[in-house]
């Protein structure tokens, strides 16, 4: 019935439909009898038609050429080593201005030089080298028109050659098909065969990216399944498939939008011709490095604040608001389209669907991706790609098409096909062993044998591995040993990979103190349901615990210390004696005896320890040393995440008196934090490592100091020593500073006086300057001549009185003077 | 003149020089043998000088340059530059070029007028090939191998190209050449003309396994026997005079 219906629509749609019909049957006849014949058709007949011309020139010309022209080219090989053996006396400059790469001639020397600039021969140089045609100088117009607009500022010759290479590969007689597509297809009236796998679609429908038609004669035809449906709207019977591929040929408008790498390209097609479109690019993708700005932004959490960065950000903006204004003024157009593709890689997808004013809805079942990869968004890639998807591939008979090249897609699918025909129980069996396979890891052969009930006891086990609650997982096992004693090889497997995963997980740290508690649950497995109680009682109970120890250590309350250490002892103990059975007390004594004094070799000398363990547990000796046990596990437990013990948080917070607590009560110093740290290391000041180091001089073997990095013991002489050491060392460097003033004081003096005399210096007038300068030079000369600073005749000292003089000789008193002129004359 | 050379105990003569009609560079090598051929040959023409590139040796498939200049990679070290510049005459350019296609001597085939080049080159390259060694460049293969730099030798006497260019390409050649060409080989058959030999106007070396055909063949492709005495007058003199200025 609905076929008929169709039938009336299509011949109604198309006039000129039979002509073609007939010549493209025409063709069929022809190349079916080639051994891989296919066929593909277009979407608008006039197209169609001009196209299977040129379809059956390029489908015979590379059986002819690549077989001539090789032969061509080997003779002229032969040829010209004949030649240049005979040319080499001749030695003429050639005058045959030819260029053999792009097979044209010139006329004169200038017009080859331009030539060889050309991107044109560049472009056949390189064509050459990868053993491609040449082609014509028209040719590559076309090529280089629908590059330029992708090159959009990057590299352009390696995207061309991309671009085209697809030609001359042999599957590339793609051809678009409506009219055609839909008489075939109509005209099988019974389109069936494919459909059987399509029924169920919802489990398979988006398996393989076509889907497959066969035709009253017989041959298979595929369409894209995107141009069918998309992921939402999955069509439930295969009539609805037959109807909507009858339909896509009434359905010509399409919009193609592919963004990435901040490069956009979009396009409204109605059937063959391009009705708007528009590329852009803006730079958003990180140089060398790669991934868009956002993206980075989004996956580590720095924030990059160079230049570039911002640049790209900047970009990115204006890149999805571009979109968003295109998309706008394109609204009319889009609401008219009847598929809308969409290819947006992941951080793009948001450009479309994101934010409040989004272009697009995320529910449109117009919007489906494209099927394949696609290159970078061009508008020469809009168009490849509107060509590929419009693309209805015919692949001949059925019979031919089973053993036909090995590129088909059609043997890929036929097997998968097979699997899926069968019943639904023996489907379930051939889905089950896989899943049986993956998460116990059984055996490939033992799944056969299963039994339902098998089944579900595999899934108990994997439950169990999954659950965290260890308990809960070592309750579940001890149910599978009972299941396991029925069957006993594949029980002893599930065991072990119970036990593997607990020892997993010893290795995941922050469980460690989960594990510890446990012990105790483990021992006893009577009666599980007791110890977990008792545990979680306990644990609270070691939780406050532990938050007074850590409370205590951190604010130094000492007597709060004390008695919490006190409160340890009593509640293990009363709990060590509820679980001890008196039979075995004496037993154990011993036994722990001996443990407690190897773990101790100074036996908890510490005075507060002792009374406390003395006075109330001397009797039972037993739970005293448990007790001893589980406060240290508490003493050297770990905090927070650092791994930081008691010690530690008061190390750090400089509690002196509460470090000498905890160590005489069992911290081991020697545990150290996440960072490799010692307690003595995160030491907050010199006083506090000091306290340490006492502790190490007053037990010097309780604990390995050496791996606690405690350097040396302090005792209090020591101490003193160093005290009065540091007091002579004191007092001399203030004797030294004291010098040190004083000196500073006399030169200070020194200074202040020649100031002084500087200033009155300069208040004195000229005429004062000058007498003084002249008293100076007196007072020097009287100076330099202090050897003959005596009177000449009687020697009385001269200093003082000005002299009587004659020629050089100087005398006091006038009366030596004549005296010693005297007898000269 | 066609002399046998031997770098090393290697043929490969054109690895290790570069021969142009104003200078010559050789390689650094273990012994002097080599050098002193050049210098036999060359001293009083042209400078001989040593030198490395990049600290390698295979000087001239490093480097490109004719009688105006001289092209050398951009990993040449600022000594090497300086070394060239102090030896080599003045009115040669001496210009360091970014390129990808780093061994500008596989890549580029030159005399003083025209060059053949790589057709990946960039334009850049082009451009500066154009204004430095002054010659027209064109984009070319030889006998399908885009290395036009390996496969031929180039003077302005003369080409020879490799063994298995076509006729078409060698009259296409020649006519972007302007000047005769051969095919032929060196060094007992081997196809890599321009790692074989190296060539200029009136002097040619090859590897010593050269046979004497071969030789005969370079030497009246590259007009450089003596049955044409009287070069030194008509083609050389502006060569010869420009370098002694």
């Amino acid at each position: 019935m609905s076929n008929i219906t169709v039938d009336s629509v299509v011949i109604s749609a198309s006039d000129d439909m039979d002509s073609t019909v007939q010549a493209m049957q025409r063709l069929d006849v022809q190349q079916s009898s080639l051994p891989n014949s296919y066929f593909s058709f277009l979407l608008s007949e006039s197209k169609a038609k001009t196209f299977f011309r040129g379809l059956s020139l390029a489908s015979c010309q590379p059986n002819v050429t690549s077989a001539d022209f090789e032969t061509e080219l080997s003779e002229m090989s032969e040829n010209e080593v004949g030649n240049a053996n005979n040319e080499i006396k001749e030695h003429k400059v050639s005058d045959k201005m030819l260029c053999s790469t792009c097979n044209i001639q010139f006329h004169s020397r200038s017009e080859q030089k331009e030539h060889y600039k050309l991107d044109w021969h560049r472009f056949n140089l390189k064509q050459k080298a990868i053993g491609l045609e040449a082609i014509s100088e028209e040719e590559f117009e076309k090529v280089a028109a629908g590059g330029i607009s992708s090159i959009s500022g990057s590299d352009s010759s390696d995207e061309t050659d991309d671009d085209l290479s697809p030609t001359s590969k042999p599957h590339a007689a793609h051809t678009w098909l409506p009219s055609r597509a839909k008489s075939s297809l109509v005209g099988s009236g019974t389109s069936e065969s494919e459909t059987d796998d399509d029924a169920k679609p919802r489990r398979a429908g988006r398996r393989y990216p076509k889907v497959y038609f066969k035709n009253e004669d017989g041959q298979i035809i595929s369409v894209y399944r995107c141009l069918l449906h998309g992921k939402k709207d999955i069509p439930v019977s295969h009539y609805e498939f037959v109807y909507r591929a009858n339909n896509l040929v009434h359905q010509q408008q399409w919009c193609i939008l592919m963004v990435a790498g901040g490069h956009f390209a979009g396009a409204l097609f109605n059937g063959d011709s391009v009705v708007m479109h528009k590329t852009f690019h803006r730079y958003t993708v990180r140089a060398k490095r790669g991934t868009s700005q956002g993206a980075r932004d989004s996956q580590s959490g720095a924030f990059a604040r160079s230049a570039g960065a911002s640049l790209r950000r900047y970009n990115e903006a204006a890149l999805s608001q571009d979109i968003h204004d295109l998309l706008d003024s394109w609204s009319e157009h889009l609401a008219k389209c009847d598929h809308i593709f969409l290819r947006a890689p992941s951080f793009n997808k948001s450009i479309f669907f994101g934010g409040k004013k989004a272009p697009f809805d995320k529910k449109d079942c117009r919007i489906v991706t494209i099927p394949f990869s696609t290159r970078r968004p061009t508008f020469a890639e809009l168009k490849r790609v509107h060509s590929l998807l419009s693309v209805v591939e015919c692949y001949g008979q059925e019979e031919d098409v089973a053993d036909m090249l090995p590129w088909s897609p059609k043997p890929k699918v036929k097997p998968y096909r097979l699997s899926k025909q069968k019943d639904g129980s023996s489907q379930k069996k051939v889905m089950m062993p896989p899943d049986v396979t993956d998460d116990t890891k059984v055996s490939s052969s033992e799944p056969v044998q299963k039994t339902g009930k098998e089944k579900v006891d595999d899934e108990d086990v994997t439950d169990a591995k999954e659950i965290d609650d260890d308990s809960q997982k070592i309750a579940k096992s001890s149910d599978a040993d009972v299941l396991i004693d029925e069957e006993e090889s594949l029980a002893l497997d599930i065991v072990q990979q119970v036990e593997s995963t607990l020892h997993l997980k010893e290795f995941d740290v922050p469980r460690r103190k989960r594990q510890k508690k446990k012990k105790k649950p483990i021992n006893q497995q009577q009666d599980p349901d007791e110890t977990d109680k008792e545990k979680t009682r306990r644990g609270s109970k070691v939780m406050e615990l532990r938050n007074e120890l850590y409370t205590a250590c951190k604010i130094g309350d000492e007597s709060m210390l004390l008695s919490l250490l006190e409160n340890m002892h009593a509640s293990s103990i009363a709990t060590a004696s509820q679980e001890k059975h008196v039979g075995e007390l004496d037993k154990a004594t011993q036994n722990i005896d001996d443990v407690s004094y190897t773990s101790f070799t100074v036996e908890n000398v510490s005075q507060s320890d002792t009374e406390i363990i003395g006075g109330k547990s001397s009797t039972n000796e037993t739970t005293n040393s448990e007790s001893v046990m589980s406060k240290l596990e508490i003493l050297n437990d770990t905090y927070a995440d650092d791994g930081r013990t008691l010690l530690h948080i008061s190390a750090k917070a400089g509690q002196r008196a509460i470090i000498r607590l905890l160590l005489e009560a069992g911290a081991d110093p020697a545990i150290k934090d996440k960072n490799n740290r010692s307690s003595y290391a995160s030491c907050i000041d010199k006083a506090t490592r000091n306290e340490f180091r006492k502790f190490m001089a007053d037990y010097p073997n309780k604990y390995n100091y050496s791996v606690a990095q405690i350097p040396a013991p302090l005792t209090s002489e020591m101490e003193e020593e160093k005290s009065v050491k540091l007091a002579e060392k004191r007092k001399e460097r203030k004797k030294a500073k004291r010098e040190k003033l004083k000196e500073q004081k006399a030169e200070e003096q020194r200074r202040e006086e020649e100031e002084k005399e500087r200033q009155w210096f300069v208040s004195l007038s000229d005429r004062e300057k000058r007498a003084l300068a002249a008293e100076r030079r007196l007072a020097h000369q009287r100076e330099a001549s202090t050897g003959s600073r005596r009177c000449w005749m009687c020697g009385e000292s001269l200093t003082d009185k000005v002299p009587f003089e004659y020629m050089d000789f100087k005398f006091c008193t006038m009366r030596c003077l004549k005296q010693h002129k005297q007898p000269r004359s | 003149m066609a002399v046998r050379a031997q770098f090393e105990g290697n043929n490969e003569v054109g690895v290790f020089s570069k021969l142009t009609n104003s200078y010559c560079l050789v390689a650094i090598g273990g012994s002097e043998n080599f050098y002193s051929i050049f210098e036999g040959e060359l001293s009083e023409v042209v400078p001989v000088v040593h030198t490395s590139i990049a600290g390698c040796r295979i000087i001239g498939r490093m480097c490109v340059g004719n009688r105006h200049g001289l092209l050398v990679p951009n990993s040449t070290t600022d000594q090497e530059m300086q070394q060239m510049r102090n030896s080599l005459p003045d009115s040669v350019k001496i210009q360091r070029i970014e390129e990808r296609l780093s061994a500008l001597g596989n890549v580029i085939a030159c005399n003083d007028y025209v060059a053949l080049v790589h057709p990946d080159l960039d334009r850049e390259t082009e451009e500066i090939l154009a204004d430095v060694l002054k010659v027209e460049v064109f984009r070319q293969t030889m006998a399908d191998n885009v290395l036009v730099g390996s496969y031929c030798a180039i003077s302005n006497q003369g080409a020879l190209v490799h063994p298995r260019t076509s006729v078409e390409d060698q009259d296409e050649l020649s006519s972007l050449l302007q000047v005769p060409l051969v095919a032929g080989t060196v060094n007992r058959g081997s196809d890599i003309i321009g790692g074989g030999m190296v060539v200029n106007d009136w002097c040619a070396f090859c590897g010593l396994d050269t046979t004497s055909t071969e030789l005969s063949v370079i030497e009246s492709v590259f007009k450089l026997g003596d049955s044409q005495p009287s070069k030194v007058t008509t083609e050389m003199r502006d060569t010869l005079i420009e370098s002694m200025t």
